[in-house]
């Protein structure tokens, strides 16, 4: 009776139905509240989170461990991508539909407004409402900055006052008998140019300049900082119409320009390299918060110091806030969830650890006035500036990335010094009101 | 039993095969092999092909669904985007300028390590390295090299009293460079290796007869050489250009397409609008309109051949 010959076919045949049948059973839902074990023993809700790899990538994993602990009914799944390719990489992930619950996105580029608006964002208004979630914590520039057409679109994460910092070697200042800028910012274009003037210097008699007074920023975030201090704008409050060409914002560009090719006393692209600073062969240079990691590589050369870019003819310190959101996906099926995790990454504990970690602080005074931070003299000089901040301003049609390239590319001949800004700023302020003038992205 | 089989033949002969001809078993042998790169094909390339199609005529931004949008991004290519002309012209400077010095720097090596002397093995190999160097390593080295101040370049230029430019800074020089970073790869690199097996394939015979007749280098070159190698020189030519217009990367890495514009490259231009701006609809039309130059690029390539390439099999 036990004779009975199974052909290969047949095994064929049944194997086929018995992986069918299993595959089918796969397919079957579980039924919620299965378990009887209780809620105890449910699953955790899993919600992913989109970040950069590198030093935030690493506080991300970190902060959601310390997360799961406190909130053992949800898991943080990491996906962190590198920075160059993050925004491709969540375009693809839009378009076919598998964006994770919570993401970190950029402000400048114009991608969290164009989010926001596009509707690729979970407004939190009502969730914060019946949480009673007080906003209050943050600075007010966050909540402006996170807002889109009257809803608030995340929470704010780390923020800083933009490219205000004048950072400097502490020993060639010192060499030239000069006094350290001072750390409320009261100084002024002129007193920085003299400064530039003195550390500027042929070390070596061969008649080539080896060490330079300052090097400017010549992205458009850092003009800004000229502009602003010289009651200038790059565009209007709505982002519409260019300002580029303002008499302000001209006088602004027209003096980074002079630095450059008139008084030779800042190196021009051709001239410039990315280790001039920490090498010792640049006085001064414009950066931001996260200048202060510089120290990492300049070791025991000299010694680093900073102090707000100087007042232009407002009498003011050009700044803008910035900051970087914590955002929760729309199309998430764990919205409660995600927001307890965007909430954690707006906490205090977390804004202090993302700034140890060697970013920037987190989005609320009480971070920026917290001990473990004020330790450190150059985070103070960037703390007064943070209470006068002035406020964000993006184009109004999102489109940012166009807009830089635009600049960037329209104002390489003034920085080459192959043309005055005179003859080359209004077109380029025509470029960008063409690019503003597009149908939001 | 036996007469079982006698009233139903079916039984002994087994279940009822269907009759496959040798032929055609081999042919759904062979189709079964590449099943999984035809699915493959379908699936990556046949279908973005034609998907791509589809959003050259719409505006699609990835986040929204494509909208119908009809012929607006051909004619915003063509008449409305001041990038588009400017890095189609720059595109084929690139091309015309380093195409055939690419080909002769390549064929001028490959007849020097035809020379059959001693150490050419490893010229040959020596030769071939760069080749070999991803293009972002190469564009990385070269920004080294290309540095104004420190760079090995200036400092060689400097040593004969040439105050060097900014290079991959300046305006005027960054188009340049790349076209000199390109031939660092494409002298030495596969271009050489075919000529060289192109080279090698010259019958002995034709020079003797050369020789005999009281002919010279050149005019063993010029007379034998050249025909002969002619089809190899056409396949460069066709794949060096197809390759220079679609040059990308090392501008990418190196200048972002700067400074003002200087390097900023058809197929930059199509990366940003589809993986920067985001707009893919009018990437695709880019694409398309970038395919079509190519194919009639090529096309007239091909009617040209018929005067100047001689295949020594061709009895026409």
């Amino acid at each position: 009776m036990f004779d009975t010959r199974v052909s290969r076919r047949q095994f064929m045949q049944l194997g086929g139905m018995g992986l069918g049948a299993v595959a089918l059973a796969a397919c079957v839902p579980a039924t919620p509240g299965a378990s009887p074990l209780g809620a105890a023993d449910e699953e955790p809700v899993v919600i992913r989170f989109h970040g950069r790899t590198g030093v935030q990538g690493d506080h991300f994993i970190e902060r959601a461990r310390a997360f799961e602990e406190e909130n053992p009914g949800i898991t943080i799944k990491e996906e962190l991508f590198p920075h160059a390719e993050y925004h491709q990489k969540m375009e693809v992930l839009l378009a076919g539909q598998t964006m994770g619950d919570t993401f970190w996105t950029v402000l400048l580029s114009g991608l969290y407004h164009r989010y926001a608006n596009q509707g690729v964002l979970l407004a939190l208004d009502d969730m914060v409402a019946a949480d009673e979630y007080d906003l209050g914590v943050f600075f007010p520039e966050s909540l402006d900055a996170a807002s889109h057409a009257g809803s608030l679109y995340s929470l704010p994460w780390i923020c800083h006052p933009g490219r205000v910092g004048c950072f400097y070697n502490k020993q060639l200042l010192a060499d030239n008998d000069l006094e350290e800028p001072p750390e409320d910012g009261d100084w002024t274009f002129e007193n920085l140019l003299e400064y530039a003037k003195v550390l500027t210097q042929d070390t070596d008699g061969d008649g080539q300049i080896d060490q330079f007074g300052m090097q400017p920023g010549r992205d458009p975030f850092s003009l800004l900082v000229w502009a602003r201090a010289s009651g200038g704008e790059i565009y209007d409050e709505e982002g519409k119409t260019s300002l580029l060409d303002s008499e302000e914002t001209l006088s602004a560009i027209r003096f980074v320009y002079d630095l450059m090719h008139v008084h030779n006393v800042a190196p021009s692209p051709e001239q410039q390299t990315s280790d001039m600073f920490v090498s010792g062969r640049i006085g001064m240079v414009q950066s931001g918060y996260w200048g202060q990691s510089w120290k990492n590589q300049i070791g025991d050369r000299f010694e680093l110091g900073a102090a707000p870019m100087p007042k232009g003819s407002t009498g003011i310190n050009g700044s803008m806030y910035e900051f970087d959101p914590a955002c929760i996906y729309s199309g998430s099926e764990h919205p409660e969830e995600a927001f307890e995790w965007v909430k954690w990454l707006a906490n205090k504990e977390t804004g202090i650890r993302i700034a140890e970690a060697g970013s920037v602080p987190g989005s609320r005074p009480d971070v920026w006035e917290d001990p473990r931070l004020t330790q450190f003299p150059i985070h103070n000089v960037f703390t007064n500036i943070m209470y006068n901040v002035l406020p964000f301003r993006g184009p109004g049609n999102f489109r940012g990335l166009e807009i830089r390239d635009t600049y960037s590319n329209g104002m390489d001949p003034v920085w080459l010094g192959n043309e005055e800004p005179d003859n080359v700023v209004p077109t380029v302020s025509a470029k960008l009101q063409e690019v503003l003038d597009k149908p939001p992205a | 039993m036996t007469a079982l089989k006698e009233v139903r033949p079916e039984i002994q002969a087994g279940p009822r095969r269907l009759k496959v001809s040798l032929k055609r078993q081999e042919a759904i042998t062979g189709y079964l092999y590449i099943l999984p790169w035809l699915l493959g094909f379908l699936a990556f390339t046949a279908f973005p092909f034609l998907a791509s199609f589809y959003l050259s005529f719409t505006d699609y931004t990835v986040v929204s669904q494509p909208r119908f949008a009809g012929f607006a991004n051909y004619a915003e290519a063509l008449s409305g985007d001041d990038l588009f002309w400017g890095s189609l012209r720059r595109t084929f400077t690139y091309a015309i300028v380093g195409v055939p010095l690419g080909i002769v720097g390549s064929l001028s090596c490959a007849l020097l390590l035809n020379q059959q002397l001693r150490g050419t093995t490893l010229f040959r190999a020596l030769y071939f390295l760069p080749s070999l160097t991803p293009l972002v390593a190469l564009a990385l080295l070269w920004q080294w090299i290309f540095q104004p101040d420190f760079g090995v370049l200036n400092f060689l230029l400097a040593m004969v009293g040439i105050d060097g430019p900014g290079w991959l800074s300046s305006i005027e020089w960054a188009l340049p460079s790349l076209i000199i970073m390109a031939l660092w790869t494409t002298v030495g690199g596969g271009q050489m290796v075919i000529f060289l097996a192109g080279l090698q394939g010259v019958p002995q015979e034709l020079y003797e007869a050369v020789e005999i007749d009281g002919g010279g280098a050149w005019y063993r070159f010029r007379h034998v050489t050249l025909p002969m190698i002619s089809p190899t020189l056409f396949f460069n030519l066709i794949l060096g250009i197809i390759g220079a217009l679609r040059v990308f990367t090392v501008a990418y890495v190196s200048t972002e397409g700067g400074p003002a514009y200087a390097t900023w490259f058809y197929i930059l231009h199509l990366y940003t609008q589809a993986f920067k701006y985001f707009n893919m609809g009018y990437a695709s039309a880019l694409a398309w309109i970038f395919f079509i130059i190519l194919i009639s690029f090529t096309y007239l390539q091909v009617r040209a051949s018929r005067h100047w390439v001689f295949y020594a099999g061709d009895t026409g």
